[in-house]
């Protein structure tokens, strides 16, 4: 035999020899780190960090990673449809990651049915399954992006603050403005029509104060403070018409407690509502929306642009500041004109012994969602503060079970109404964190999940809040640098004109 | 060297020719060894130097090293490496803050600074002999100022990396001989310089651009210098248009440098200037000069110079760089962290001029001595703000003030101030943290507490003390038994009030009325009651010390009622208790010379102070204050 055809059978025979030792050792280990039929099984869900066990999720939302918070050597998850491929993950940890590619593809496979997740640990050489986690992927997607404001929660000072825009299926979060290229000035309250990126608005104050609007493809910035008002204008809330925006104006104080129980309080001392004309650049006073002897706050529109909601209080003085109670009352609005019309109770605080803040209308006008505590308006402060929903056809009023016993404020429809983003201190009683719940055609809220992010871990030390959550359609094509230059600009004074 | 080598050449040769000459021989050898003790002193006088400053800085300013440290902290961590990253000069700034950790020794922190002193020395010096300066001296002024700047707590070592990052790469770049693989290094290695150590850079380009024009002959230095101008304009530019989300002017300069003291600004700025203008002036300075000033050998005049200038830099480092008020400060701060509180009052009494800080801490120790009472008084007392720091007067303020509200039980207002502080700072800090999971867990805010408890688990020192709070987060009997914890929660407020946010005081009542058990909330109010001169309420409240035990009167306490009951003509004493003799024997001897010089008694302040200026009485009579603050009104009005 040709001594090189010897060697090179020899060398294969060796390289063959040697694979079959290694797959076998594969073969072996991997049998061991795998569960087999002698597994003990338990009769309740793993515990996951976030709890993303029984919710509704869109086909287009971003891996769900979590941890597994049981005690364990080994870890395995398996996730799949009823049919449909299976994606295993293990992990020495408990981290499960899940590859976006294949995340992609198991909620398309399971899209309006249900998700299965199977949870396998392994104790002491022994492995252990949980009974199934049966999550529910709905048809319904949800708008592609998030924005929200992202800052340090301090009580008196602020530093690093900036609007972002999150993707909601992926992790990608962008930002839209921060406020080290605007003199480190305080960035609030953004808000959008109807969940469009093109239509936008935001606050500056501090340095370089005044108030950014994006539409048309124009940003200007625009000085509302006008010597006829209080303040220059604060909560927002666009027409349907994208010409409009409610304003409301506030005198605000704030005060801190001393018990474990409470930390802070922030109430109006005077608040009046107003409303803008961005093609007249023009504020204009209504008696109606602004009487001396009540607060009026919190403004938004009917998805029809027919009626303002929004909060009214009987002034009171300061220091009796847990008498306030908010109604929420809609007026009749006439686009054309411009005029407001008759005044409605919709929710009444003497009825419900609670007061009301953030009314938000469903975009098919079916149903309002709003927040009540016990008392004022802060409601981020209140831990009783919670969301009920009222059907705006036979005026019900139930409390959706989303809550928790900690505050839930802040809240957002997306454009289609089927999914809800609500702010919840749930998490910690502290930091505020984004709930996304699915909003069935029914009525019925589903439970909510935690915005995902790529380190399931992510929420054990961030310590920045989250604040006003709203869901666009589409990014918004603005950047920090751009509207850097807007706020250094010089700004247009808005004119004021009353009418009765 | 040079004249080592020479005089072996003579020797060779002298010896090649057979000439030999004992005498010269024997200068030979002298100059052989003295050039050996040459070269030994070339070695001895820096290392004296730097050991002079590891002591200067593990002697004067240990306490400032341990202060740093407390500033900032260093997390093992992704997410806070590229956080450093959003930033040109991030880079340099996360190695600074992973050496500043190691400040929690104080002469691990020292040894830090000597070795970036040394740095500084060794790459100056490597600069300087490419120009023919080879004067130890050149070398050790960077070093000397580096060790200027490091006084100032304010300046990071960061910015230190930096300066010498930027001297690593100079050094780098004039030992590249070939002129295109210079110009190609410069270029990208600035592109990297900019990128770990910011708007500094511009100093490289400065020292480059000074290299290529005067010191080089190759045909396209014009180029080389002009690219090196159009990248520290265009790069800068070019990344905060696409990189960074930063101003310009952050771009080129860092925001931090503004915001530090004047003299820091100056030794900085001197520091930055000083290459440049060493090498301007070697080149335009004629030859003979040259000779003189920077080739100087070991002679009289050179030796002389260098002592002076050591003894100058000495003296103006002394008047302007160290400052003993703040490194008292800071010592007083360190003993307040270790809880040795019988330390501050002796250190305070060293202080030689008002210092709002240290009579906050001095009057702290002075309760936790329990000295409130008996010798408040003997320091400079400012009124009722003396009790605490008003906390929109500055970021140390806000950085030490909620101290005060934990030691009282004001859990929710240490957390404030705590967190207020993390904000103001930017980052977090294990001084604030550690606070910050204390107050959650007396609060019960077990969730909240966790999460500064997992920040504190990514670092390198404090993950024991992390573990300890972990679990008693985890196991409620620990948590209960811990002193710490167990201690304030029994000092828990219990009836609601609510503060201001205008509000300067520290709501003494409100929480004294809530636990009349409080010791420390009855002492600082009567202090503030004193401070305030209001002794009708003091007086009223007098009767509580025997409700807390107290075995006699305190001396202050005993002043103030000697005052007051002269002025009402009514025998106030709980009952009980009397005054001591030997104050009601002073108080005679006060008010007889008070009386003697009614007319005029604010002129014989200085007698006043000298013989009774430890008394609640001189105080009382010659100490003007301000209204109170400790009483706020409604804090929505």
């Amino acid at each position: 035999m040709n001594p090189a055809i010897l060697l090179i059978r020899i060398l294969t025979l060796n390289d063959l020899l040697k694979n079959s030792s290694l797959v076998v050792l594969i073969w072996i280990l991997f049998a061991c780190s795998r569960p087999g039929s002698n597994l003990t099984e338990i009769k309740r869900e793993p515990q996951l960090n976030p709890d993303y066990s029984g919710i509704t999720i869109p086909t287009n939302i971003a891996p769900l990673n979590f941890t597994i918070n049981e005690k364990a050597d080994n870890y395995l998850v398996k996730m799949h449809p009823a049919k449909g491929d299976v994606i295993s993950i293990t992990s020495a940890t408990g981290n499960i990651i899940i590859s976006s590619g294949k995340w992609k593809k198991l909620l398309e496979q399971s899209k309006g049915k249900e998700l299965f997740i199977e949870v396998f640990i392994k104790q002491e050489g022994h492995w252990i399954k949980f009974q199934p986690i049966i999550n529910h992927v709905s048809i319904d997607p949800i708008d592609s992006y998030l924005v929200y404001r992202l800052f340090d929660q301090g009580y008196l000072v602020w530093n690093k603050m900036g609007i972002y825009q999150r993707c909601l299926e992926n992790f990608d979060e962008s930002p839209i403005m921060v406020n080290n290229m605007s003199d480190r000035n305080c960035i609030n309250c953004h808000s959008f029509c109807k969940n469009f990126s093109n239509t936008m608005l935001f606050h500056m104050r501090g340095n370089l104060p005044g108030t950014i609007f994006y539409r048309n493809g124009k940003i200007t910035r625009v000085n509302t403070k006008t010597n006829q008002v209080i303040s220059p204008c604060v909560y927002p809330a666009w027409h349907p018409d994208g010409r409009y925006v409610a304003f409301s104006i506030n005198h605000i104080a704030q005060a801190f407690y001393a018990t474990p129980d409470h930390r802070r309080e922030a109430i109006d001392t005077l608040s009046d509502l107003v409303l803008y004309d961005t093609e007249r650049n023009m504020i204009s006073n209504y008696a109606a929306i602004a009487s001396k002897d009540r607060f009026e706050s919190f403004p938004t529109w009917s998805p029809d642009g027919r009626y303002l909601y929004y909060v009214s209080a009987t002034a009171i003085p300061p220091d009796r500041y847990r008498e306030i109670h908010y109604d929420l009352l809609r007026i009749v609005f006439d686009p054309e004109n411009q005029q407001f019309g008759t005044v409605d109770t919709v929710v009444s605080s003497s009825c419900t012994g609670l007061s009301v803040s953030f009314p938000r209308i469903s975009p098919d006008g079916k149903y309002l969602l709003f927040c009540m505590s016990e008392y004022g308006n802060f409601t981020i402060w209140h831990k009783d503060s919670d969301l009920y929903l009222m059907n705006l056809e036979t005026n019900e009023i139930t409390k959706p079970e989303i809550n928790s016993n900690q505050a839930e404020s802040y809240h957002s429809w997306s454009s289609t109404g089927r999914w809800i983003v609500f702010s919840s201190r749930r998490t910690d009683g502290f930091f505020t964190r984004i709930y996304i719940a699915y909003f069935d055609k029914n009525g019925k809220a589903h439970k909510p999940f935690l915005l995902p992010q790529k380190n399931p871990l992510f929420y054990n030390e961030f310590l920045k809040t989250y604040n006003v959550p709203e869901l666009i359609t589409s990014a918004v094509d603005l950047n920090p640098r751009i509207l850097s230059k807007i706020a250094r600009s010089i700004p247009v004074n808005a004119s004021f004109e009353i009418n009765k | 060297m040079l004249l080592k080598v020479l005089l072996g050449k003579i020797k060779k040769k002298l010896c090649h020719h057979g000439t030999t000459s004992s005498i010269f021989s024997e200068f030979m050898i002298i100059s052989m060894t003295n050039s050996k003790r040459l070269n030994l002193i070339l070695w001895i006088v820096p290392a004296a130097c730097f050991v002079a400053c590891f002591l200067y800085s593990v002697i004067f300013n240990r306490y400032l090293i341990a202060y740093q440290e407390q500033l900032q902290l260093f997390r093992f961590d992704w997410n806070y490496f590229t956080g450093h990253l959003t930033k040109p000069g991030g880079l340099a700034e996360y190695a600074g803050a992973f050496l500043i950790q190691f400040y929690i020794n104080p002469v691990t922190g020292a040894f830090i600074v000597t070795i970036t002193g040394i740095a500084a020395y060794a790459l100056a010096g490597y600069i300087f002999r490419k120009y023919q300066i080879s004067g130890m001296l050149w070398s050790l002024i960077p070093s000397l100022l580096l060790v200027a700047l490091q006084s100032d707590y304010l300046f990071n070592l960061g910015y230190i990396l930096r300066l010498l990052l930027i001297l690593t790469f100079f050094s780098i770049y004039i030992s590249v001989r070939n002129g295109y693989i210079r110009c190609a290094f410069g270029f990208i290695g600035w592109t990297f310089l900019y990128l770990a150590a910011g708007g500094f850079s511009l100093l490289a380009t400065l020292i480059c651009i000074i290299h290529e024009l005067l010191f080089t002959r190759n045909r396209f230095r014009l180029f080389t210098a002009s690219g090196f101008a159009l990248i520290a304009l265009l790069l800068p530019y070019l990344a905060c248009k696409t990189i960074y989300f930063i101003t310009i002017r952050e771009a080129w300069f860092d925001p931090s440098f503004f915001t530090l003291g004047k003299i820091t600004k100056y030794t900085l700025l001197l520091f930055i200037a000083y290459f440049p203008l060493l090498l301007i002036v070697i080149k335009i300075l004629p030859a003979p000069s040259k000779m003189t000033w920077f080739q100087s050998g070991w002679k009289l005049k050179t030796i002389l110079a260098g002592v002076i200038f050591i003894f100058a830099f000495t003296g103006i480092f002394k008047k302007y760089a160290y400052n003993p008020e703040l490194s008292l400060f800071f010592e007083i701060d360190h003993n307040v962290q270790q809880a040795r509180w019988d330390k501050v009052p002796e250190l305070a009494s060293r202080s030689r001029e008002p210092n709002h800080l240290i009579l906050y801490y001095t009057n702290l120790a002075l309760y936790k001595t329990g000295h409130l009472g008996d010798r408040m008084f003997y320091y400079d007392q400012i009124g009722v703000p003396g009790l605490w720091l008003n906390r929109e007067g500055d970021e140390i303020s806000l950085f030490l003030g909620g101290e005060l509200f934990y030691h009282l039980g004001n859990i929710n207002e240490a957390y404030r101030w705590a967190f207020d502080s993390m904000v103001t700072n930017g980052q977090s800090s294990p001084r604030l943290l550690k606070q910050l999971v204390l107050t959650s867990l007396i609060n019960g805010d077990l969730a909240v507490a966790e999460k500064y408890l997992n920040i504190l688990d990514q670092s390198l020192f404090y993950k024991s003390w992390s573990k300890h709070y972990h679990n008693c987060r985890n196991n409620p009997d620990l948590l209960f038994k811990d002193p710490e914890i167990a201690g304030k929660r029994q000092l828990l407020i219990t009836t609601d009030f609510v503060s201001g946010s205008n509000d300067s005081g520290i709501a003494l009542k409100p929480l004294l009325n809530d636990h009349p058990d409080n010791r420390m909330a009855f002492e600082y109010y009567m202090a503030s009651l004193l401070l305030d001169k209001n002794l009708a309420a003091f007086a009223d409240n007098i009767g509580r010390i025997k409700v807390f035990g107290y075995k006699e009167i305190p001396v202050h306490y005993e002043e103030a009622l000697l005052i007051y009951m002269g002025y009402v003509k009514k025998n106030l004493l709980p009952e009980g208790y009397g005054i001591h003799k030997s104050t009601f024997q002073r108080f005679q001897d006060y008010a007889k010379e008070y009386s003697s010089r009614s007319g005029t008694p604010e002129a014989a302040v200085n007698y006043f102070n000298k013989n009774f200026g430890n008394t609640y009485w001189f105080y009382f009579h010659f100490i003007n204050n301000s209204p109170s603050s400790n009483e706020s009104s409604h804090p929505f009005n």
